[in-house]
């Protein structure tokens, strides 16, 4: 059984199809990734399988349990996790305190959930910066630090929202291997992402979304060489 | 504030209920209140603006009524009946002094309460909240519960303030207790002494109070004041969100307990 199973996902905004019968599964411990130009509804679906949209039709099950009509923090509270694409924080607190709150999630004491804090700011490499106000981080700290406060509901499932925009190419690198290291613990990861050059190596399995449906599906290698994927995103040379 | 100053005058009216007693009711009555706004207004999503708009027009719904409530003075309000000093009665007119000092046990109950929320889940997560909702529903807070929440422990606290304010002045009338500037004035020392502070309000309170007591005293009553605070709260959000205590951050470094800007009628 697939850790997360997609069907006949379809979505409406008016008059626009944002997901048309979208199907996808997601294997435990994979790294899947999901690409597609601009306005493809990778975000969209991102969306339904969290709580913060209600598909029209479809199904979405996490480890055989449906998701669909839950709130996005009972949806956390089973262990699916995201980050957003418009990096959003909490601006009034500090580092270690913004992952403190996503660490409450699992944990009622304050002390318990700032040692699992610290842990998780260890892991996305944060650590030194604990105690800086987040309104003052860079950009790239900001999506780490979106990442830590997801890693620390402690879910099996996290969906990450193009966590490599904008950042340089040593950075994707860093990046990458932060991926890896966070499948490594046993989490599944969802990666919407633009960046070819971080999700071609880092995932196992790609699905390319166009126009609100699915293309293509397969290992990285076969995407790249995809006529219908290469004629709607990845462009000829 | 209006509904715990009614609720204790009422009763100690009609059966001689000690304030103190009728403080608590007033604030389960206010709490209740609260509670049922809220529902109402987070259900159809109301947030920002539109949930102050919402509170607002809520808190003038009952001053309205109240106004046309004739068991309940009408218009006319209520006057407490004098009697000697008592603290059963919660009434000092030989001295003042008494007053004085039940707030200010008022205040630093308030602000011990505080202290232990900005260092408890509820702190964490009535500050997450207010800093962006989506995030904190991602992160497996349930907003809508303590959003709720927040809602009821504000307006139970506002309405033990009703009931002081009540046995203080001695009287208790829809346009001193639920009128729109009642709401404001419990707002504007937390938007010039900063949101969201442990001392925040309480500076912010100290500016501006003996600003609007001088220039009542000075320039002149009837409205001068609220143009004067008016416009220094507006300068303050516009230029120092903040607040007072924004610009001694460094020293002043705690989260506390927030609670949406709500308008109790």
């Amino acid at each position: 059984m697939p850790l997360l199973e997609i069907r006949d996902v379809t979505k409406h905004f008016g008059g626009l199809v944002a997901l048309d019968a979208v199907g996808l599964d997601v294997n435990e411990r994979e790294i899947f990734g999901l690409i597609g130009p601009n306005g493809a509804g990778k975000t969209t679906l991102f969306n339904c399988v969290t709580g913060f949209y209600m598909p029209d039709y479809g199904r979405i099950q996490f480890k055989g349990e449906n998701l669909l009509g839950l709130t996005p923090h009972r949806i956390c509270s089973k262990g699916v996790a995201r980050t957003f694409q418009i990096v959003k924080a909490f601006h009034s607190m500090t580092v270690a305190q913004g992952v403190t709150t996503g660490a409450l999630a699992r944990l009622d004491s304050i002390e318990q959930a700032r040692k699992k804090a610290a842990s998780v700011l260890e892991l996305v490499e944060l650590a030194d910066k604990e105690q800086i106000p987040i309104r003052n981080l860079t950009t790239v700290d900001r999506k780490r630090l979106g990442l830590g406060c997801a890693l620390a509901t402690e879910p099996k499932l996290v969906l990450l929202d193009e966590v490599a925009a904008g950042l340089n190419p040593v950075e994707i690198d860093q990046v990458t291997g932060l991926l890896r290291r966070i499948r490594d613990l046993g989490v599944t990861l969802l990666v919407v992402e633009h960046v070819m050059k971080l999700i071609m190596p880092v995932a196992d399995r790609i699905a390319v979304l166009h126009h609100g449906k699915k293309i293509a599906e397969g290992k990285p290698a076969d995407i790249a060489q995809d006529e219908s994927v290469i004629d709607a995103y990845l462009g000829r040379e | 504030m209006g509904l715990g100053a009614y609720t204790s005058t009422m009763l100690y009216i009609a059966y001689r209920v000690t304030p103190w007693l009728g403080a608590l009711l007033g604030a389960l009555i206010a709490a209740g209140f609260g509670t049922i706004v809220g529902v109402i207004c987070f259900r159809l999503g109301l947030k920002g603006h539109y949930f102050v708009i919402a509170t607002i027009a809520l808190a003038e719904i009952v001053r309205v009524t109240f106004i046309n409530w004739a068991d309940l003075g009408g218009a006319w309000g209520l006057l407490i009946p004098v009697v000697r000093d008592s603290l059963y009665d919660f009434q000092f007119h030989s001295t003042r002094v008494p007053y004085y000092y039940i707030m200010l046990l008022m205040l630093l109950g308030l602000l011990y309460a505080k202290w232990r929320a900005a260092n408890s889940k509820w702190g964490y997560y009535f500050t997450a909240i207010k800093d962006d909702e989506e995030m904190a529903e991602s992160l497996g807070i349930d907003t809508f519960k303590y959003k709720l929440l927040a809602m009821t422990i504000s307006a139970a606290l506002t309405a033990f303030g009703g009931t002081f304010y009540a046995q203080y002045v001695m009287y208790v009338s829809p346009d001193t207790v639920m009128a729109v500037h009642v709401s404001t004035d419990i707002l504007m020392g937390p938007v010039v002494g900063g949101m969201g502070t442990l001392l925040g309000p309480l500076l912010g309170a100290a500016i501006i109070q003996p600003i609007m007591e001088l220039t009542r005293a000075y320039v002149g009553g009837r409205g001068l004041d609220y143009v004067v605070a008016g416009l220094l709260t507006v300068g303050v959000a516009l230029m120092r969100p903040s607040g007072v205590v924004g610009l001694f951050e460094k020293y002043f470094r705690a989260i506390s307990l927030r609670s949406p800007e709500i308008h109790q009628g």
